[in-house]
């Protein structure tokens, strides 16, 4: 028994590695190519660089983050310290069963709701509502836990010199601030590797500049990934997979830093 | 006396919040099931046929019957390989590994389950999709590339979550059965059954996810929307048809009607899922601590 | 200082506490003594309406302090200034010595540097804990041994000036040394401030107390001054526990 699980184990973990690092390796010499980091794409991104792509995500990121960060945070403080413990349960399931929608529907509601309701069109707003909708439950889901972790003898203790709600609160926030910030590691870094949703409601294969407003569409990482890899010829490839490999080196960053303080809060 | 105002705006802000976020997922349903109406009410019982041409211009079909047993057969074939696969390395880990292995293998299962799911894809079309040409296949985006791609996507999931759920069980529970002389096999098939709960829980969850993702179906399985009929013919799972046709469609059309009605299809199936997963584990939980 | 009038306490339908009648002294310190799941933590959380907290709980009856019904008080967290408590395992917030005791301050409003140092080093020093500290204000408090952890709480409590000092247990997670230098310490702030301590351990409660207060089983069995109660118990319950056949 132990044997056959030993090497199906072992199987698995050399598939897992080699895509992993087949990934990686497959597009990491791109990224030493000058100008890939700063030169825009040209000649059907057969040449070239992902400067607009890098932006278009970074002020994706920085949108979803300022919308998703403070609601959801609220939201969880909600759950966690103020409502009463039936409701509370209610709208954590609620959240847990937000998490589980499918990106793709999230996308399609962001399309009926923002873009075409709303009029905003396909642009960075109606991408960064969509992405947002997405990312409020899955940080709240991730966030409460570790407030609700938080030992009763912590609050019992500011209570009993006097706190009120909010300075209690806050006291619980700083005990559980690791956790917060795994959680909004994780939060965003999901949000950065989403495709479906921002393929229909905010992100174009080409624009010749920069979103200059929250109208303008954008061009992002794993939206061009899609482009080049189903509609473009082999002489483009070299810029998915070098996008590709550096999509995973993030997202192998933002991990290891949420293992780092993982670590760190059980000593 | 400042500090009551403070406190009380804090209360309702945190409060609204809350609200909003329940509000979203009933809005959700609503704006998707709303825009779906028209679908339903003009070609009905239609849409389950399998013939899908919604734009031919002199009698467009809509039936979606095709694709939706290509999304099942896919979600289940696939759902399978993940759960024992899973649960045999999750075993490994929880019984016979040592910490040093342990380590290693749940780290890097943790750095694949960070890889976007769009790369995935990248990796079945121009890695996997070689592999297959050179073995004959005569599509590179076909069925078992798309399950392949599947599995690497949710078996980190099902890996972890069953571990824990393993490691979940108390120490008590697998000494007495020990201590009873039980064997290998008996302690074990003990400390699944008490991790039943959150392993169900699990494969559910794993299930939800693959009917529900679309880049990897999109990019992967090949786009022919015929019934599968051996593991390398290219497929078109609801979503796939879903993700591609919703950004070329035109608002209002019944063709966009249609889509809404497969999202819907979608959501529905996955809130099902959701509160099937909910009720069984309440029910094997309260069967297992009393 | 608190006078308790027919309380009854309940946790969702069990009765924890039945038709306690009390009054407990101004300065010194009180002992409330009895077997576990007495109620006496209930009885001692009842004073600073911790049990507020508690999902499921409620009482009947009063509880006055200095003549004011607690229940309809209209600052509570003026209240729990005044009447603070230290608990079994203690309780070191994730920051800093300093900005531990400076947490009561701060919280009620005091923000200016030069005095909340001032206070520090004064709520230090009435806690014993200075000498050992004063070069090290800025470390984690986490990182203070147990008996100076738990120090470091009863000088965060005295930081706020309170009136009240109620401590459940203080000493029971703690080694014998540490014990001793507490209990030398309660002594001596029992000339400032009134101190109720819930304890098992009836040494303790005979080495420290004035006054002290035993129940049994949710019931006030009897109370008065301590020396008067050990040489002559009035009831039989007290005499048992005394001759430590319950406990």
């Amino acid at each position: 028994m132990r044997w056959t699980l030993r090497i199906l184990s072992y199987a698995v973990f050399l598939a897992m590695l080699f895509v992993l690092v087949s990934i990686v390796v497959s597009g990491l010499p791109y990224l030493f190519r000058p100008g890939f980091f700063t030169a825009w794409p040209r000649r059907a991104m057969s040449e070239g660089g992902i400067f607009p792509m890098l932006v278009g995500s970074l002020m994706l990121m920085a949108l979803v983050f300022a919308i998703s960060i403070p609601v959801g945070l609220v939201g969880t403080i909600f759950l966690s310290e103020i409502a009463p413990r039936k409701f509370s349960l209610f709208l954590q399931s609620l959240a847990a069963t937000m998490n589980s929608v499918p990106s793709i529907v999230y996308g399609v509601f962001g399309l009926a709701l923002f873009c075409i309701k709303l009029n905003f069109g396909t642009s960075l707003i109606s991408a960064s509502l969509t992405l947002s909708t997405m990312s409020i439950p899955f940080f709240m889901n991730s966030a409460v836990e570790f407030l609700r972790a938080v030992p009763k003898e912590l609050r019992e203790g500011v209570i009993s010199l006097g706190a009120n709600k909010l300075q209690a609160t806050l006291m619980v926030l700083r005990a559980s601030r690791n956790g917060i910030l795994t959680s909004l590691m994780l939060t965003l870094g999901r949000a950065f590797s989403e495709t479906a949703p921002i393929l229909v409601t905010g992100a174009v294969f080409y624009s010749t500049r920069l979103p200059g407003k929250l109208t303008d569409p954008v061009m992002t990482l794993p939206t061009s990934i899609y482009a080049i890899v189903m509609n473009l010829g082999e002489s483009s490839q070299w810029m998915a997979k070098g996008m590709a490999s550096l999509m995973v080196l993030i997202m192998m960053f933002i991990y290891s830093v949420v293992q780092i303080t993982r670590r760190n809060k059980r000593e | 006396m400042m500090r009551k105002t403070v406190s009380f705006i804090f209360v309702s802000l945190t409060s609204l919040a809350a609200v909003v976020v329940a509000a979203a997922l009933f809005a959700i349903v609503f704006f998707i099931f709303s825009e779906s109406v028209p679908a339903i009410k003009e070609v009905g019982l239609g849409l389950f046929s399998p013939n899908w041409y919604p734009v031919w211009e002199v009698e467009p079909e809509f039936g979606i019957g095709t694709m939706l047993l290509n999304s099942l057969i896919l979600s289940v074939w696939t759902s399978v390989w993940v759960w024992t696969i899973g649960l045999g390395v999750a075993i490994y880990l929880h019984k016979y590994a040592l910490n040093k292995e342990r380590e290693l293998i749940l780290r890097v299962l943790e750095y694949v389950s960070g890889i976007p799911s769009v790369v995935l894809g990248l990796f079945g079309v121009l890695i996997l999709g070689n592999w297959f040409l050179r073995l004959g296949a005569w599509s590179a985006q076909n069925f078992l590339n798309a399950s392949i791609v599947l599995s690497v996507l949710t078996l980190p999931f099902m890996v972890s979550l069953t571990f824990q759920s393993l490691e979940k069980v108390p120490r008590q529970l697998t000494e007495g059965a020990i201590a009873l002389g039980a064997k290998d096999l008996a302690v074990t098939w003990i400390e699944l059954k008490h991790a039943a709960a959150g392993i169900v829980n699990a494969m559910l969850t794993v299930f939800n996810r693959i009917f529900g993702e679309t880049m990897i179906v999109l990019m992967v399985a090949g786009g022919a929307n015929m019934l599968l009929k051996s593991l390398l013919d290219p497929v078109r799972p609801l979503t796939a048809t879903l993700g591609s046709e919703i950004g070329e469609v035109a608002v209002g059309s019944l063709h966009y009607s249609v889509l809404f009605f497969i999202a819907f299809l979608v959501l529905t199936g996955c809130l099902i899922l959701n509160v099937l997963s909910n009720m069984i584990t309440r029910k094997l939980e309260r069967w297992i601590k009393g | 200082m608190f006078e308790i009038k027919n309380l009854y306490a309940f946790y969702n339908d069990h009765c924890a506490l039945q038709n306690v009648n009390l009054k407990i002294r101004e300065k010194g310190i009180t002992a409330i003594m009895g077997p576990s799941g007495c109620g006496k933590s209930t009885l001692l959380r009842c004073l600073n309406r911790l049990n507020d907290l508690i999902v499921g709980f409620s009482l009947k009856g009063q509880i006055l302090f200095r003549g004011q019904d607690i229940y309809r008080i209209k600052d509570l967290t003026e209240y729990r200034r005044r009447v603070t408590m230290v608990f079994q395992k203690p309780n070191p917030f994730p920051m800093s010595i300093f900005d531990n005791i400076a947490y009561g301050l701060r919280i009620h409003g005091v923000t200016k540097k030069s005095i909340l140092r001032e206070k520090v080093e004064q709520a230090l020093r009435m806690a014993a804990l200075w000498d050992e500290v004063k070069d090290k204000l800025k470390k984690p408090a986490v990182q203070l041994s147990g008996g100076q952890q738990q120090r470091l709480c009863i000088a965060r409590a005295l930081a706020v000036e309170p009136e009240v000092l109620l401590l459940d247990e203080p000493t029971s997670a703690l080694d014998p040394i540490a014990t001793t230098k507490i209990e030398r310490l309660l002594e001596e702030l029992a000339q400032q401030y009134t101190v109720v301590i819930v304890t098992h351990s009836m040494g303790q409660a005979l080495r420290i107390s004035d006054e002290v207060v035993f129940l049994y089983e949710g019931r006030l069995i009897e109370n008065g001054e301590t020396s008067a109660i050990v040489k002559m118990p009035r009831h039989e319950v007290t005499k048992q526990f005394l001759t430590g056949k319950i406990g």
